[in-house]
């Protein structure tokens, strides 16, 4: 993915510990990053970088600074929203939030795409539930020290 | 023999054929998969950017409801079909097992809910337990129909083999091309088998993803080398790995010119089409495209047959 | 055995300018020393390890004020032996001394001022009660034999070899190849200079031939080694090449006359870019020129039915296909390493296509490709008979990596840039060179460098991701980390810089002559920057890149080092033993032989007639284990009594 970074992952970590700090955080490089793992498998030093990225995540997404026309942050929120209250993720609704907060002309393009998937089950219009989600949610809620993102 | 099993929030969406047949895979090797009572969400790759202790958490409570389920088990194997669950369980699994400040804060926490966590719980991958558990040999046995070398492309992708390779060499893995040798196909030489599809969270593929023309091209190169490589059949291990590579075939067109028709599907489909069990029993029905090269009429093995189909080692 | 009779100890304590009196207070500690039972005399010093310091000890000795020597200064390795000697100027046993080291382990670590004190006059109050105990014995020496071995004849082991003979010492010179010349024969041309590598190494090599006092044997390995420093028994195992060889005069005719026109087996000469015949000389000047018969590739080995037209067309009788492995025993007073190094396999890094690509090369095949005596003649062909226009070197290959090997292999990056120009030269190809840092330490390596750059070899500071085959080309990926862009290059060829490792036997050889090896395998000097060519088995020198990797001026200097080492202990004729060497009570010990087995240095033998064990006082390093393990309490050290070791503790807690 380094030819959509503008800050390739051995530069994010230069700005990282060289205290351009900030830097990092603004850019669209650490979302650009699928978390593959490839760079830290390959590193000869054995840095972790795709967790050192997602440190970064972490970071700017509390700071609240990311480009604002990236999708990434709040598919993130969406999806910790959803398992927070119901324990799991149900595609479907989380595609169709998601779409609303961000780029609602996607659901024109893209419903087709969807409505083919429920034809064949494979996508659930039900609200998929734990049986037990507040038991999930009091694990959660006593991690919730400096967690960032969830609405 | 019953595995403990983590279904994974894409088993009942773009992942359904994958534990359909998965499910049935299982059974007609004799083996069964349980799915733990009340499991939740790994957090996939979303929930690390949110906060690692909580992404630890949301796995951990998974593993304590597989222990309470089996308190005999010295050590409980939890299959998880979908690499980004199987990631995100064995990250926790090492965080917990390594102890530490996060580990004791996980463990409080899931104690708050009357939870608790030995660290008997080990997720495993499907692929992991047909090759080395139950085994090639017994694969082999057990195939009716030889695939008659059908060339397979056999896409690991990225989670599967990084950052963790329990069970296989994390550059040059060989799972999947030994088991599909095993029921008689000829796997393809494709160096391109780790890289990854653009397909997870992150990306999300076009559907959801922040770089969908990053995704796009990642997605049809993969697919482009298969074919270039003589490619009759894609397939992967991870629901959103199989959905991206599937699913926008004719965006790619759109895009980059040729249509490519690749069938792309869960190698546990292939692996049941082998193994004698029926389409519909193995979801094929619902995937977008299945063409497979005519294969002659073989309903029986016969004994020469049998000798036939080989057994890597 | 304690000491009966009152002892007059003299304390020094020194400041050692300020490293030790900056944390410690000197003037208290040898009040406090003054007070303690039996020292006679306190004093201090600021450099006691200096002349006048030294003088101190030698006077008071001599004065009859003092007949036990403490010295609280720095630690033993540095200066134990320094204050051994004056001690035994002064007119007493060297042994009759204690030192405390209150630099190191005191002055050093501590930050309390008042603690660092007290934990000082504890360490003297211990040597004090210590030293009351040590017995007076005289150092002890042993013959050394004046002949000298070198185990390998690569240009270290040459050059170490033709050193000592020139001193006039008989030298053996074991080479395994079956001609000498090592690595640096099969080079092209060598870093910064470009001298063709065999035309300065051939002269040395032929010196060696001539020179009456070395014995030289090729197709050789090195079977058993016992024995110790000045007086080892070394068995040579000389394989047979079914070649007499005072008789063979390398003219070849043989092979001519063998009834395979071509080559059979893959050349490890030429890196197997090559196959030679079953008969054969490695390169046109090998030494000694003789041919060998390679027994696996012959076929009358396996039939018994070939006319054998060799053993025709040789004028002189020299083919003998009865010929048997001989077992040579020898005796040296010393034996130098010179085993050199292997190519790390480029296998181990699948993502840049080793083996799967048929245009990715090592360096070191290419360093065939561009020989003169090599498989295409000097011209840079490649395996499907193309000449590249466009090359790559990828340099840090099996280096700096955690994954493979984590240390840097010091040659590379000068070789790659020497390879960039042969390229050219040679070729005209254009040549991309991907690199992390550029490591031209050497005299004339910088400038080498910018000479290369100006002469239009491209630079692209990155790692190679991978190389992957596109169209027909292959491509290196690699992000220019200048630019920040990733890179994709379609060169025809990618030369990989594989790294130096040690030889795959190393640890077999290690074991054989009884040295240490680091982590990495390659052999363990006595100290990385003051002892670097000996080892801690005395009369065991290194030289060369067994040690680790370098270039061939640095090989070369080592291997003189060694060579003047052994030198030095030749002439010298004989070497001391260090007195702290573990003994066995005859009388205590009951035969058990827990001892025995127990001794990292083989140095204990049983007698099964008197049923008991002895020490061996010449291999005996004083490691303490059998004294330790003894459950009768016969095995006993030297300096290292249960007397001596409980007055200390004494010393330390009570005084």
């Amino acid at each position: 993915m380094t030819d959509y970074m503008e800050y390739s992952p051995h530069v994010l970590n230069a700005l990282r510990l060289g205290g351009d700090y900030e830097e990092a955080l603004i850019s669209r490089a650490i979302w650009a990053c699928t978390s593959c793992y490839a760079c830290t498998l390959y590193c000869p030093k054995k840095i972790p970088i795709t967790d050192a990225i997602y440190t970064l995540k972490r970071a700017a997404m509390q700071a609240g600074v990311y480009p604002k026309h990236f999708v990434t942050p709040t598919l993130v929120r969406e999806f910790a929203h959803f398992v927070h209250e119901s324990g799991r993720n149900s595609e479907a609704w989380m595609s169709i939030r998601l779409y609303l907060k961000t780029r609602p002309s996607q659901l024109l393009r893209y419903g087709p795409l969807g409505l083919r998937l429920v034809l064949r089950g494979r996508m659930s219009l039900r609200r998929e539930r734990i049986h037990r989600p507040d038991e999930l949610r009091r694990v959660l809620d006593a991690l919730e020290v400096n967690a960032g993102g969830r609405p | 023999m019953s595995y403990a099993y983590f279904p994974g929030c894409g088993s009942t969406g773009t992942g359904r054929p994958y534990e359909e047949s998965l499910v049935a895979v299982f059974q007609a090797l004799g083996s069964g998969l349980d799915a733990i009572d009340d499991w939740n969400c790994c957090g996939a790759t979303a929930y690390p950017t949110i906060d690692p202790a909580q992404a630890t958490a949301l796995c951990a409570r998974n593993f304590a409801l597989a222990e309470r389920a089996h308190p005999e088990a010295k050590q409980l194997d939890v299959v998880a079909p979908c690499a980004g669950c199987y990631r995100a369980l064995l990250k926790a699994e090492k965080a917990m097992a390594e102890g530490g400040v996060l580990a004791e804060r996980v463990s409080n926490a899931l104690g708050t809910a009357g939870l608790s966590y030995d660290g008997r719980a080990q997720p495993r991958h499907p692929l992991d337990v047909l090759v080395n558990d139950i085994g090639l040999e017994a694969i082999a046995a057990a195939t009716v129909r030889p695939l008659q070398g059908l060339r397979v492309a056999c896409y690991y992708g990225c989670l599967l083999v990084r950052p963790y390779a329990p069970f296989d060499d994390p550059y040059e893995p060989t799972s999947m091309e030994r088991l599909f040798r095993a029921m008689g196909a000829e796997p393809i030489d494709w160096p391109l088998r780790t890289r990854c599809c653009g397909g997870s969270c992150y990306c999300g593929g076009p559907i959801v993803g922040a770089l969908p023309e990053a995704t796009l091209d990642l997605s049809h190169t993969l697919l482009e080398d298969a074919k270039k490589r003589g490619a009759d059949v894609v397939v992967t291990t991870c629901p959103l790995c199989q959905f991206n590579l599937e699913g926008f075939q004719s965006q790619m067109a759109r895009t980059f010119g040729a249509r490519l028709d690749v069938t792309v599907g869960f190698f546990s489909q292939l692996l049941g089409l082998a193994l004698g069990i029926e389409d519909r029993k193995l979801g094929i029905q619902r995937m977008f495209r299945w063409k497979l090269p005519e294969q002659s009429p073989k309903d029986h093995l016969t004994k020469e047959s049998k000798e036939k189909v080989v057994v890597d080692a | 055995m304690p000491n009966a009779g009152p002892v007059k100890v003299g304390v020094y304590v020194c400041h050692c300018g300020l490293n030790i009196a900056s944390k410690v207070d000197v003037s208290q500690m040898v009040a406090y020393a003054a007070t303690l039972p039996g020292v006679s005399v306190a004093r201090e010093y600021k450099f006691m390890c200096a002349d006048p310091g030294q003088e101190l000890i030698q006077q008071d000795i001599k004065d009859g004020l003092v007949d036990r020597v403490v010295v609280a200064s720095c630690s033993p390795l540095m200066h134990e032996a320094t204050f051994r000697r004056a001690t035994s100027a002064g007119g007493i046993s060297p042994f009759l001394f204690q030192m405390a080291n209150i630099r190191e382990d005191v002055a050093w670590v501590t930050d309390d001022r008042d603690a660092a004190t007290e934990k000082a006059k504890a360490l003297v109050g211990g040597a004090v009660r210590r030293v009351s105990e040590h017995e007076s014995f005289e150092r002890r020496y042993v013959p050394v034999h004046p002949e000298v071995l070198v185990v390998g004849g690569g240009i270290a082991g040459i050059h170490a070899a033709l050193v000592m003979a020139e001193a006039g010492k008989h030298v053996y010179l074991v080479e395994k190849e079956a001609t000498i010349g090592g690595h640096m024969a099969r080079f092209d041309k060598t870093f910064p200079t470009l001298d063709c590598s065999a035309c300065i190494l051939t002269p040395k090599m032929s010196s060696v031939r001539a020179n009456p006092n070395i014995t030289l044997w090729t197709y050789s390995d090195v079977e058993s080694v016992s024995g110790f420093s000045g007086d080892f028994v070394v068995r040579v195992r000389r394989r047979p090449r079914y070649v007499n060889e005072d008789l063979c005069t390398g003219c070849l005719s043989c092979i001519d006359a063998c009834i395979y026109k071509r080559g059979r087996t893959d050349d490890p000469w030429n890196e197997g870019l090559s196959k030679r015949r079953p008969i054969y000389m490695a390169f046109p000047q090998a030494t000694p020129s003789v041919v060998v018969v390679d027994p696996e590739a012959c076929v009358d080995f396996r039939t018994h039915k070939c006319p054998r037209p060799c053993v025709d067309a040789c004028e002189r009788n020299a083919m003998d296909f009865d010929q048997k492995p001989r077992i040579e025993q020898i005796k040296v007073g010393a034996i130098i390493l010179a085993t050199g190094f292997h190519t790390f396999d480029a296998r181990r890094i699948p993502a840049y296509g080793y083996d799967r690509y048929p245009g990715v090369y090592t360096s070191l095949e290419v360093e065939r490709l561009l020989n003169a005596s090599g498989p295409t003649n000097g011209e840079l062909v490649m395996r499907d008979g193309s000449h590249p226009r466009r090359v790559a070197i990828v340099h840090c290959v099996g280096s700096r990596d955690a994954n493979t090997n984590a240390y840097c292999s010091r040659v590379c990056c000068m070789y790659s840039l020497k390879l960039a120009h042969l390229v050219r030269e040679r070729s005209g190809a254009e040549v991309t060179e991907f690199y992390i840092d550029l490591r031209t330490p050497g005299k004339g390596y910088e400038e080498f460098y910018e000479k290369i750059q100006k002469e239009g070899t491209r630079f692209v500071r990155g790692r190679v991701a991978q190389v992957t085959e596109e169209d027909g080309a292959l491509v290196v990926h690699a992000t220019d980390t200048i630019l920040g862009k990733v890179r994709r290059v379609p060169v025809d060829m990618v030369i990989l810089a594989v790294g130096m490792e040690p030889q795959p036997d190393a640890e077999d050889v290690r074991r054989l002559f009884n040295i240490g090896c680091g982590a990495e395998g390659f052999f363990t000097e006595r100290h990385p920057k003051l002892a670097p060519v000996s080892t801690f088995t005395d009369g065991i020198f290194l030289a060369g890149a067994c040690q680790g990797p370098k270039d061939i001026p640095d090989t070369v200097a080592q291997a003189g080092a060694a060579a003047a080492e052994v030198l030095a202990m030749v002439d010298r004729g004989s070497v001391e033993i260090e007195p702290a060497t573990a003994f066995i009570d005859a009388a205590v010990c009951s035969g058990c032989r827990t001892c025995v087995g127990m001794c990292p240095f083989s140095a204990i033998s049983f007698d099964a007639a008197t049923n008991v064990a002895t020490v061996n006082e010449v291999l005996c390093k004083g490691c303490g284990t059998c004294v330790a393990a003894c459950p009768s309490g016969a095995a006993q050290q030297r300096l290292f009594t249960d007397a001596e070791i409980f007055a200390e503790l004494e010393g330390l807690l009570y005084a």
